[in-house]
């Protein structure tokens, strides 16, 4: 995902709710997804009231719960959901929207079934809740038993990094570099993406690739030649086709183009 | 405030660490009667169910008992939720076993 911007301004509530941009700073870490379990979430913690949520010392952005439904509260303006997983209960809510039809999403929500809720943690007093995204039927019990594991296998990665000797392809070699904690549910914390924050989302070769470019010269004026950026690149360990693949990427999402021929490149900015 | 729902996920031989406290069983229904059910669980073990009569709420192959452990073999049922007709029961067994690892336990479950 590219923006997850969006979510933020359109679920402003009066119960503390977001400030609307303006003086926090969102990190990547804002716009990953979390699994969590009841007890987890009633772990979090805030070092003041507009900070990030953590858990272990990690932000948190959205959440992800599976639970049971125990009661539904539909109200005028928002619908309230007390949701139990066997570790703990927390409270699930999401607003109305006037200009949809907000039966068609969220009415085949049962009581006594199983749910997966999506969204971001707000407190308001002394009570927590899920600001509620998405909430939806867990229509396979294997899931729930997904999530518990998915639980436990993200807290210990981030705790401890990514298992090693996983057999991964060709990921492996690009990310032989890079910190052994990053995962899919971190934006990657590596010291260089602060360079070029714009760029922190990419994958890390296509993000070799465009530091690569920035670093030369003479990218101001005829563009760098295809060959420089491979030898700058990790030699015998970047392979050929991801390179190209990783260009290909590149210019399709504009990151670069070409110049005077199409084995040069400059950065676009 | 989140203390008071716990209700840990158990197979058969973890329910005589949790007398008189309410857990999750997930299990599949062999037999039921008027005011009882026999379930088989994850583990192998079975448990008998006990409900106020006809008020079983089961109408799946697999269900998830939540309800007070009376004794090391039997549970009174306070919510079932139907899972439907397939369950890995394996799976199942394994996940209980993670979860009730005192490092994870802790940490993730309670």
């Amino acid at each position: 995902m590219s923006q997850g911007g969006g979510f933020y301004a359109t679920q402003s509530s009066p119960f503390g709710g977001s400030p609307g941009g303006g003086s926090i700073e969102r990190t990547e870490l804002s716009h990953s997804i979390r699994p969590l379990t009841a007890a987890q979430f009633w772990k979090a913690t805030q070092s003041h009231t507009d900070a990030e949520w953590q858990v272990d010392g990690i932000e948190i952005g959205q959440v992800t719960i599976v639970g049971q439904v125990v009661t539904i509260n539909r109200q005028a303006t928002n619908c309230q959901y007390s949701i139990e997983d066997g570790t703990a209960s927390i409270e699930a809510r999401h607003w109305m929207e006037t200009n949809s039809d907000d039966n068609a999403k969220w009415g085949h929500i049962e009581e006594n079934t199983y749910v997966r809720v999506t969204g971001n943690l707000k407190a308001f007093s002394n009570r927590r809740y899920i600001n509620a995204i998405s909430i939806r039927p867990i229509d396979d019990p294997h899931e729930l038993y997904f999530h518990l594991l998915e639980c436990i296998y993200v807290t210990m990665m981030l705790k401890h990094g990514s298992p090693t000797g996983l057999g991964d392809n060709a990921q492996a070699g690009q990310n032989a570099n890079m910190n052994s904690s990053v995962s899919a549910y971190t934006a990657q914390p590596s010291g260089r993406s602060d360079a070029n924050p714009e760029y922190a989302r990419l994958p890390p070769l296509q993000r070799q690739i465009i530091e690569i470019i920035l670093q030369r010269p003479e990218r101001h004026d005829e563009g760098v030649h295809i060959t420089t950026i491979v030898k700058a690149l990790d030699g015998p360990k970047a392979e050929a086709n991801n390179i190209s693949d990783a260009i290909d990427h590149l210019m399709d999402a504009g990151h670069i183009f070409t110049t005077s021929d199409d084995q040069h490149y400059q950065v676009s900015q | 405030m989140s203390e008071d729902n716990i209700s840990p996920r158990v197979n058969s031989s973890l329910m005589p660490k949790f007398v008189g406290q309410h857990v999750r069983l997930a299990c599949k229904v062999l037999s039921t009667t008027d005011t009882t059910a026999k379930v088989l669980c994850s583990d192998g073990g079975e448990v008998v169910v006990k409900f106020t009569g006809g008020d079983s709420g089961i109408s799946a192959t697999y269900v998830e008992i939540i309800g007070k452990v009376v004794d090391p073999s039997t549970i009174q049922k306070a919510c079932c939720i139907n899972l439907g007709p397939e369950l890995d029961m394996q799976l199942v067994d394994k996940t209980i076993q993670l979860i009730h690892e005192p490092k994870y336990f802790k940490n993730i479950f309670s």
